[in-house]
C-alpha cells in the first residue's frame, strides 16, 4: 500500500528541501518538478508554477515526519478519507494553520477503470474531500486549491491492484506563493 | 464475424376452411449476408486504383452484416451481364454479386460503374456510375459500400464518414488529435500536444470539434474548426471543465463543469456564450450526451451512489433514471435510433468494465464486448449500429468495434503507441 | 346394384336385397378378418339411402368424437395406406356377388313374420353404417388435416432455415407472399401480397422462397389442387432484436 509512490514522494521532498537550501530559495529544476511526476511520468511541464519554492518557514515542516506523507490513498470508486490517512492530514493541518501563507494544490487522480470523464470528476472530489478536511481542521480555503486530473497523470504505470491502489489518490503539493 | 442466429422452432400456421392455406414463419436468421464483390475490370488503369474493390469488400466484411467471399473462392470473375451465371453463384451460397468496370477518362479522371446482382431472385438491384479524381477512389469505394449496405440490409451506410481519435506515445508526453476514415486509412492529425487530450466530440455538420485538454491549472474545453485548425477556448472556469457533446444543431455545447463546487451540466450557446445551467446535485454529474430532440441530456451521475445513466428534459426539468442493472455505468451513447443505450458497464460477476447495450424499450442489459478488457469511451456510428470503443489488449490501449447487437467484433488496427478515445463523426453529405 | 332401384313397386325386391345383404355380409364377416370390418360396412351405403332419412341425426358428435380420438390415437401412419383400396376390392365383390344371385332367381325363404324383425335389423345396420360412414368420412378430413399439417410444418421449417433477414428487420413486421405451386412442388411464381414497408425484409422473404424452390407437397392430387396449388406465406421476423 505505502510503498514505492510514498517512498519516492519523501525522497523528492527531501531532495526539494536540500536544493532549496543549498540553492538559498530560488527556482531550482529539480526542486520545481512537480510531485505528481513520479517514475514512468518524465515530461516536465515547462512554464508551469511547479511546486515549491521552500521558504523558511516552510522548510521547519521537517518537524513533523507526518508531513513528509504527502499523498493520500482512496478505495475504489470512493472519494471518503480513510482513517488511517487522517493523521497525515491533520499534520498537514496544524502546519498549514501555522503557516497561513502556505499554500497547496491538492490534485486528485483515479485509477484507469471506469470511464474518463466520470474519473476526472471523481478526481475532483477526491481533491475536495481532502480540502473539506483540511478546512474542517482550521486550514484557511484560500490557502487550498483543488484540481482534478482524472486518469491522466498515473503514479503508477499499469493494469493491476497494486498500480490502481497507488493512483486512486490526492496529492498534497506545497505552491510557490 | 459468424452471427449465432437463435433458432427457436415455433409453429404457427392456420388452416381455415374455405381460406387459402397460410403458413406463419416467425423465425428466421440474423446472420451476415454472403455476398460476392468480384474484382473490377480496370480499362488502361495505371495503378492505385484497383483498390476499389479491395476496399468494398473491406467495408462490407468488417460491417458484420455480410460474409464477403474472396475473389481467389470464385468460379469466375465476370465483369458483364453476359458473363454472370446465376447458377454457378448459387452453388457457391452467394446471395449477391457485385461487379464493376474502372475506366480512366482524360485528365486524371475515372469513371467508375458498378451493378448489384440478386442470385435468388436473379434481377439486378442497382447500378451506379460514379466519377472521381484518383485521390478520390476511397471515396467513391466507400460510397459504392454505403449504397450496397443500404440496399441490402434497410439501413443506411456509414463508411463514408470519419473518425477522430487521440494516439499517444508509451511515455505519454505526446498527444495527437487525429482524424481518420472511418477504416482507419488516411489518418490525419489535427492537434499535437505536450497535454493530454480526452473526449473529442463531433459538431452535427462534421466541420468542427470539441475537445479537452489537460493542462496544468486543470481541463479546459476547445472547439477546433478541422479545416482552418483554428481552436478556440469554449471554458476555463475554475475546476473541471469538461465532457463536451454538440447539441443536434450544433449551436449549443453541453459541457461538465465544477465551479460551482460541484460537477454539473451546463448549456452554453456558441454564439451568444450564454450559460445555462442543467443539473443541479450534489452527486456527480458529467458525460452529458443529447437526445436526437434537442430537448432531453442523458448523463452520468453518481447520485445514487454508485455512476447510473440519467435523463433529464432540460425544458421541463423532468430527470429519469435509466439504467439500474450494475453498480457502474457511464458515458451512454444513443444507438438505433435512440430504442439502445451503449454505455461502460463493470459487470457484476468479474468486475470487469465492458461496453453494454441496453434496450430502453424492453430493458434488457446486454455486455457486447466480452473479449476484450477494460473498455471505455463507446462511440456509435451515425447509423446508430456500430459501437466504436478504446479497450485495452497486450497492454496497449486500441480501438474495437462491436455491433449494437453484439454480434460483429473486430479490432480496428493501429500502428504504434496508445490510441483512445474515438469518436464517430456524422454523415458528412 | 341399381337394378333393385329400377322396380321399386316390387315388394321383394327390397327384403331381397336386404336379404342378400345380410348375406353377403355375413359371408363377408365370416371370411374376413376383423380387422376389415370397417370398410366392409361402407359397401351398403347405396341401399341404406332411402333408410338414413328415418334415422335420428342424434349419433353424430358421438360417433366423430371417437373417430377423432381414434385418427388421434392412430396419429397418420396406418390411415393413409389401408383406407382407399380394400374399400375399393369390397365394393366390387359385392357387385359380383349381387349379379351372379340376382340371374338365377332363386326362391329365397321369405318368412312374413321375419319381416319386421329383418327390417328392424337392417336399420340398426345401416344406422350403424352411416355413424360408421360419418366416422370415414371425418376420418379422411382429420387425415388430409394432418397432412397438411405435415407439410405446413415441414414448409415452415425449410423457409425458416434459409430464411436471412435484414438488420433492419423489425420484430412486429410482417411480409406477405403467395407463392404459386405446381404438384411437383416447384415454386412457379411468387407474389407479394402485403409488403413490410421495408424492402430489404420483403426482398429477403422472396429470396427465401427460391432458396427453397421445391416445397414439400401432398401427392395426394385432390388434396394439393385444394390447399397447396397456391399457399400464403406470412413471414414475421420475430426473433429480430429490433
Amino acid at each position: 500500500m505505502q510503498n514505492m509512490g510514498k517512498i519516492f514522494a519523501v525522497s523528492l521532498l527531501s531532495l526539494a528541501i536540500t536544493g532549496c537550501a543549498s540553492s538559498g530559495g530560488t527556482t531550482d529544476e529539480a526542486a520545481t518538478t512537480d510531485t505528481s511526476i513520479e517514475e514512468s511520468q518524465t515530461q516536465a511541464v515547462p512554464g508551469s508554477p511547479g511546486l515549491d519554492v521552500v521558504t523558511e518557514e516552510q522548510a521547519g515542516m521537517a518537524a513533523n515526519p507526518l508531513l513528509e506523507q504527502m499523498v493520500v490513498y482512496f478505495g475504489y470508486d470512493r472519494s471518503e478519507i480513510r482513517p488511517e490517512f487522517k493523521d497525515i492530514l491533520n499534520a498537514h493541518a496544524e502546519y498549514l494553520v501555522a503557516n497561513p501563507q502556505a499554500s497547496v494544490s491538492l490534485e486528485g487522480h483515479c485509477d484507469e477503470r471506469g470511464t474518463v470523464e466520470y474519473n476526472l470528476a471523481l478526481g475532483e472530489r477526491r481533491a475536495n474531500t481532502v480540502k473539506r478536511y483540511l478546512v474542517v481542521q482550521g486550514v484557511n480555503p484560500s490557502q487550498l486549491e483543488s484540481v482534478s486530473f482524472g486518469e491522466e497523470r498515473p503514479a503508477m504505470v499499469g493494469s493491476d491492484d497494486s498500480a490502481w491502489s497507488k493512483n486512486r489518490r490526492t496529492e498534497i503539493n506545497y505552491q510557490a506563493r | 464475424m459468424m452471427r449465432k442466429s437463435l433458432f427457436i422452432v415455433s409453429l404457427l400456421f392456420s388452416v381455415f376452411a374455405k381460406a387459402e392455406l397460410t403458413i406463419e414463419i416467425t423465425q428466421g436468421i440474423a446472420s451476415s449476408i454472403p455476398i460476392s464483390v468480384v474484382p473490377f475490370q480496370t480499362v488502361s488503369l495505371s495503378s492505385s486504383g484497383a483498390v476499389i474493390d479491395d476496399v468494398v469488400r473491406n467495408d462490407l466484411e468488417r460491417s458484420g452484416h455480410f460474409s464477403v467471399l474472396g475473389p481467389k473462392d470464385m468460379l469466375s470473375h465476370p465483369h458483364t451481364e453476359s458473363d454472370l451465371y446465376f447458377r454457378d453463384w448459387r452453388l457457391l451460397k452467394q446471395e449477391y454479386v457485385v461487379m464493376g468496370v474502372i475506366t480512366e477518362l482524360a485528365g486524371d479522371q475515372y469513371q467508375i460503374r458498378y451493378q448489384l446482382f440478386d442470385v435468388f431472385n436473379e434481377r439486378e438491384l442497382l447500378t451506379q456510375t460514379l466519377k472521381g479524381t484518383e485521390q478520390q477512389l476511397r471515396d467513391v469505394a466507400h460510397r459504392i459500400s454505403d449504397a450496397i449496405y443500404e440496399q441490402l440490409t434497410g439501413i443506411r451506410g456509414a463508411f463514408s464518414t470519419k473518425i477522430a481519435y487521440v494516439t499517444t506515445n508509451p511515455e505519454r508526453t505526446r498527444f495527437n488529435l487525429s482524424i481518420a476514415d472511418s477504416d482507419g486509412a488516411r489518418e490525419k492529425i489535427i492537434l499535437t500536444s505536450k497535454y493530454s487530450i480526452f473526449s473529442p466530440a463531433w459538431a452535427p455538420d462534421g466541420k468542427r470539434i470539441a475537445y479537452v485538454m489537460m493542462e496544468d491549472a486543470g481541463s479546459r474545453v476547445y472547439v477546433q474548426d478541422i479545416t482552418t485548425g483554428k481552436k478556440q477556448l469554449i471554458s476555463s472556469n475554475r475546476g473541471l471543465n469538461s465532457a463536451p457533446a454538440f447539441s443536434p444543431d450544433g449551436n449549443k455545447l453541453a459541457v461538465t463543469l465544477s465551479k460551482d463546487g460541484n460537477p454539473e451540466i451546463y448549456v452554453v450557446n456558441l454564439t451568444t456564450r450564454k450559460w445555462l445551467r442543467v443539473t443541479d446535485h450534489y452527486g456527480i454529474d458529467t458525460e452529458p450526451n443529447w437526445m436526437p430532440d434537442g430537448k432531453h441530456i442523458i448523463f452520468t451521475s453518481g447520485r445514487s451512489g454508485s455512476p447510473q445513466i440519467y435523463r433529464k428534459n432540460i425544458e421541463t426539468g423532468y430527470v429519469e433514471r435509466l439504467t439500474f442493472e450494475g453498480n457502474y455505468n457511464a458515458r451512454a451513447r444513443l444507438a438505433q435510433d435512440g430504442r439502445f443505450l451503449v454505455m461502460v458497464h463493470q459487470s457484476q460477476q468479474s468486475g470487469e468494465f465492458h461496453i453494454a447495450s441496453l434496450d430502453l424499450t424492453r430493458g434488457l442489459l446486454q455486455i457486447l464486448s466480452s473479449d476484450t478488457y477494460l473498455d471505455e469511451s463507446p462511440s456509435v456510428s451515425p447509423n446508430g449500429v456500430m459501437v466504436m470503443y478504446a479497450a485495452k489488449h497486450n497492454k496497449r490501449s486500441i480501438l474495437a468495434a462491436v455491433s449494437v447487437d453484439g454480434d460483429v467484433k473486430f479490432l480496428v488496427p493501429s500502428k504504434s503507441g496508445d490510441v483512445r478515445e474515438p469518436a464517430w463523426g456524422p454523415y458528412l453529405n | 346394384m341399381q337394378l333393385h332401384f329400377t322396380d321399386p313397386t316390387s315388394f321383394k325386391i327390397p327384403i331381397i336385397g336386404s336379404g342378400l345383404m345380410i348375406v353377403v355380409l355375413l359371408f363377408l364377416l365370416s371370411n374376413q378378418w376383423i380387422g376389415e370390418q370397417e370398410q366392409v360396412v361402407k359397401k351398403p351405403q347405396h341401399i341404406a339411402a332411402r333408410i338414413v332419412q328415418l334415422n335420428k341425426p342424434k349419433p353424430k358428435t358421438a360417433s366423430i368424437k371417437k373417430a377423432q380420438k381414434k385418427a388421434i390415437a392412430k396419429k397418420t401412419k396406418p390411415v393413409k395406406k389401408t383406407t382407399p383400396k380394400p374399400i375399393k376390392k369390397v365394393v366390387e365383390k359385392a357387385k359380383t356377388v349381387v349379379k351372379k344371385e340376382q340371374t338365377p332367381p332363386k326362391p329365397l325363404p321369405l318368412p312374413g313374420t321375419d319381416f319386421l324383425e329383418a327390417l328392424e335389423k337392417e336399420e340398426a345396420l345401416n344406422a350403424t353404417a352411416q355413424a360408421k360412414q360419418k366416422e370415414e368420412q371425418a376420418k379422411k378430413a382429420l387425415e388430409d388435416q394432418q397432412q397438411v399439417t405435415d407439410y405446413s410444418s415441414q414448409i415452415n421449417a425449410l423457409i425458416q432455415s434459409v430464411w436471412r433477414f435484414p438488420p433492419s428487420a423489425k420484430h412486429d413486421e410482417e411480409v406477405v407472399l403467395r407463392v404459386y405451386l405446381v404438384p411437383t412442388g416447384e415454386v412457379t411464381e411468387v407474389l407479394l401480397l402485403q409488403s413490410s414497408g421495408n424492402d430489404a425484409l420483403d426482398r429477403s422473404a422472396e429470396q427465401a422462397v427460391w432458396k427453397v424452390r421445391h416445397f414439400p407437397v401432398p401427392k395426394d392430387a385432390v388434396l394439393f389442387e385444394k390447399q397447396f396449388r397456391q399457399i400464403v406465406l406470412k413471414l414475421k421476423p420475430e426473433n429480430a432484436r429490433l
